[in-house]
C-alpha cells in the first residue's frame, strides 16, 4: 500500500520535472515570438508580459525594408540545388559501395567518410582563394558545390549502410533479366531505399537550412545572402531594434520547424537508427 | 561462360568507378586541394594579397609559444564538460520515454527542437535570456539566489557557464533520441529476470541499462568531442562572439578570426588549422583505442 502511494508521488515529480524541461525548451521560442509582436518601447518596459497591442509591423517591414523575401527564397534555392545534387551523386556512389566488387573498394570509401571529420573551417581559405580565381564567389553554384561536398560523406555513410541490406538475389535476378544500370536504380534501389533516401533528405535539408559558416563566408555579396546569414548579420549590430530581430529569427525558425513538425516521426526512426549528427 | 563473367566482371569495374567519380571528384576538389593548400599555407606568411611568403615553422612557433593558444585549447577543453551531461541526462530522459511516462510523445518532440533550428537563433537567444535584465536574472533574484543582476557574458567563467548550459540544452534531445535507440535493442527478458531477482527500478537503471548503452555513449561521446572541436563555430559566433576579449573563443573560432576579419592572417590561420586536425586525429585515436579495450572486455 504504502508502496504504491510512494511510487504515485514519485510519478507525479517525474512527470513535473519533465514538463519543466518541456518549458525550458520552450521559453525561448515562445518569448521570440511574443516579442516580435512588440515594438521596442514596450519590450524594454516590459519584456515579459504578452503584448498589449499585439502588431505584425516588424514582420511587414522585414518583408518591405528588409527584404527577408530574398534571404528566404536564397536560402529554398541553395537547400533544393545542394539537396538534389548530394542525393544524385550519393545514390550513385552508394549503389557502387554497396553492391559492386572492384579494386580500391574500401580505401575509396574511407577517404570520402573521413572528410567527414574536417571542419569547414580547415579548408575554407584556399577554396575562397580558389573560388575567387574561378569567380564562384557570391555565386549559388559555389555554395551549392560546397555544401554538397561537405554532405556526401554523412549521406553516403547512411545510404550504402542501408543498400546493403537489400537482398543480393534481386540485383541479380534483375541483371538477369536484362536490367540496366538506370533501371535497378530506378526499380530496385529508390523503392527499397526510400525511408533512408526520405531521412537524410530530411537532415541534410535541416543542415544547409541553417549553415552559417559556408554561406557567410561564400556569399559576400547582400543580395545573395541566405537568411541564417542576413539574420547573423543583422544580430550583430550593436543598437538595433531587439523586436525587429526577433520578428526576423521567429520566421528562420518556423521553416526548419515545419519541416521536423511534419517529418517528426521518421526524424526520431532516423535518429534511433544512429549515425545521424 | 568463363569469358562471359569475366567480361561482366570488368563492365561492372568501370561502371563502378563512374558511379563514384562525381563524388570522388567533388570531395577532391572541394576537401582534398584545400586541405593540401591549408598545410602548404601553414608554412608561410600571407595576407591574401601577393605571393606567400616562405617562413618555414615560425607560425607554429609562435602559435605554440604564445599564451593564447592555449587560452583556445583550455576553452575547448571547458567545453567538453557538456558531455556528461548530455549524457547522464539525455538518457535518464530516454529511460522514462521508453517507460511512456504520461507525455511521452510530447516530450520526444520537444526536447529535440534545439537541434531543429538555427544556432544563430539560440546563441542570440541564450544572450536574451541571459542578458542583464533577462529572464534568468530575473528568476534568481525572485527566488533569492542572486541579490543583484550578474553579468553572465561579461566575465570569463561566467560566460563559459552560458555556453556549456547552451550546449547541454542544444543537445540532451540529440542524445535522448540516441538513448532511445539504444534502449530498443535490450532484450526485455533481462529486465524481467532482474524484477524476479527483485532488483528495484534504480537498480535495474544502473546495473543493465546504463551498462547495456555502452555501445551508444561510446558514440555519443565521439561523436560529441568531435563536435566541440569542429562544430561548436556558430554558436560561439552568435552567443558571445568569443568574448569578452578571448574568454570563450575556441581554435574554430579562432581560425575564423584569424582568416576572415580585418587583418588576415592567412598563414598564421591555416598553421591552427593544421593544429586542429591533429588535436582531433589525436582524440578519434585515444578514443578508439578506449572503446577497443572495452569490447575486449566485454568479450
Amino acid at each position: 500500500m504504502q508502496k504504491t502511494w510512494k511510487n504515485k508521488v514519485g510519478r507525479a515529480l517525474l512527470v513535473a520535472i519533465l514538463v519543466a524541461l518541456v518549458v525550458v525548451f520552450l521559453y525561448p521560442l515562445i518569448f521570440m515570438a511574443l516579442n516580435s509582436m512588440k515594438d521596442k518601447i514596450e519590450y524594454y518596459s516590459n519584456a515579459f508580459a504578452l503584448p498589449t497591442a499585439p502588431t505584425l509591423d516588424n514582420y511587414i517591414a522585414l518583408f518591405n525594408k528588409f527584404g527577408i523575401g530574398r534571404y528566404l527564397g536564397n536560402t529554398l534555392l541553395i537547400s533544393a540545388g545542394s539537396l538534389v545534387l548530394t542525393l544524385v551523386c550519393a545514390l550513385f556512389a552508394s549503389y557502387a559501395f554497396a553492391r559492386m566488387k572492384f579494386r580500391g573498394k574500401s580505401p575509396t570509401y574511407l577517404f570520402i567518410i573521413c572528410t567527414m571529420f574536417l571542419p569547414a573551417q580547415v579548408i575554407m581559405i584556399p577554396l575562397y582563394v580558389m573560388y575567387a580565381k574561378m569567380g564562384l564567389i557570391n555565386t549559388y553554384t559555389g555554395v551549392i558545390l560546397a555544401t554538397t561536398a561537405a554532405m556526401l560523406p554523412n549521406t553516403i555513410l547512411l545510404l550504402r549502410s542501408n543498400f546493403i541490406t537489400i537482398d543480393k538475389e534481386i540485383f541479380e535476378a534483375a541483371k538477369l533479366d536484362g536490367a540496366g544500370y538506370f533501371q535497378i536504380i530506378k526499380n530496385i534501389l529508390i523503392p527499397l531505399g526510400k525511408p533512408a533516401i526520405a531521412i537524410s533528405s530530411i537532415f541534410n535539408f535541416l543542415v544547409v537550412c541553417n549553415d552559417l559558416f559556408r554561406p557567410m563566408i561564400l556569399l559576400q555579396a547582400a543580395d545573395k545572402r541566405t537568411l541564417t546569414v542576413a539574420l547573423a548579420a543583422l544580430s550583430s549590430q550593436k543598437f538595433g531594434d531587439p523586436t525587429y530581430l526577433f520578428a526576423g529569427l521567429t520566421i528562420s525558425a518556423l521553416v526548419p520547424l515545419v519541416v521536423y513538425l511534419i517529418f517528426s516521426k521518421s526524424i526520431v526512426k532516423g535518429l534511433t537508427v544512429g549515425s545521424i549528427k | 561462360m568463363k569469358i562471359k563473367q569475366s567480361r561482366m566482371l570488368r563492365r561492372e569495374k568501370y561502371q563502378a568507378w563512374l558511379s563514384i567519380a562525381p563524388t570522388l571528384i567533388l570531395i577532391i576538389i572541394m576537401c582534398g586541394y584545400p586541405l593540401i593548400q591549408t598545410i602548404a599555407t601553414s608554412f608561410t606568411q600571407w595576407n591574401g594579397i601577393g605571393d606567400p611568403n616562405p617562413v618555414g615553422l615560425k607560425n607554429y612557433i609562435d602559435i605554440l609559444s604564445g599564451s593564447q593558444f592555449y587560452l583556445l585549447l583550455k576553452n575547448n577543453f571547458v567545453f567538453l564538460l557538456f558531455i556528461p551531461v548530455q549524457i547522464v541526462i539525455g538518457t535518464m530522459i530516454a529511460v522514462f520515454i521508453n517507460d511512456e511516462v504520461p507525455g511521452w510523445k510530447v516530450y520526444r518532440v520537444v526536447y529535440y527542437i534545439p537541434q531543429v533550428i538555427s544556432a544563430v537563433i539560440v546563441g542570440y537567444l541564450f544572450m536574451v535570456m541571459f542578458g542583464y535584465e533577462g529572464p534568468v536574472n530575473l528568476m534568481l533574484q525572485g527566488l533569492g539566489v542572486i541579490k543583484e543582476s550578474i553579468g553572465w557574458l561579461e566575465s570569463g567563467t561566467t560566460a563559459r557557464i552560458v555556453v556549456l548550459i547552451c550546449l547541454v540544452w542544444v543537445n540532451i534531445g540529440w542524445q535522448s533520441l540516441l538513448s532511445l535507440g539504444g534502449l530498443a535493442s535490450i532484450p526485455p527478458s533481462l529486465y524481467e529476470a532482474a524484477k524476479l531477482d527483485g532488483a528495484g527500478y534504480w537498480k535495474r537503471l544502473f546495473k543493465i541499462t546504463f551498462p547495456m548503452l555502452g555501445r551508444t555513449i561510446e558514440y555519443s561521446c565521439i561523436v560529441s568531442v568531435m563536435w566541440v572541436f569542429t562544430g561548436i563555430f556558430p554558436y560561439i559566433f552568435a552567443l558571445t562572439g568569443g568574448g569578452p576579449g578571448y574568454e570563450t573563443a575556441t581554435i574554430d573560432y579562432m581560425i575564423y578570426l584569424k582568416s576572415f576579419s580585418a587583418n588576415s592572417q592567412y598563414g598564421y590561420a591555416s598553421a591552427l588549422a593544421v593544429l586542429l586536425i591533429i588535436i582531433v586525429l589525436i582524440f578519434t585515436v585515444i578514443q578508439l583505442r578506449v572503446s577497443d579495450k572495452q569490447n575486449s572486455w566485454e568479450g
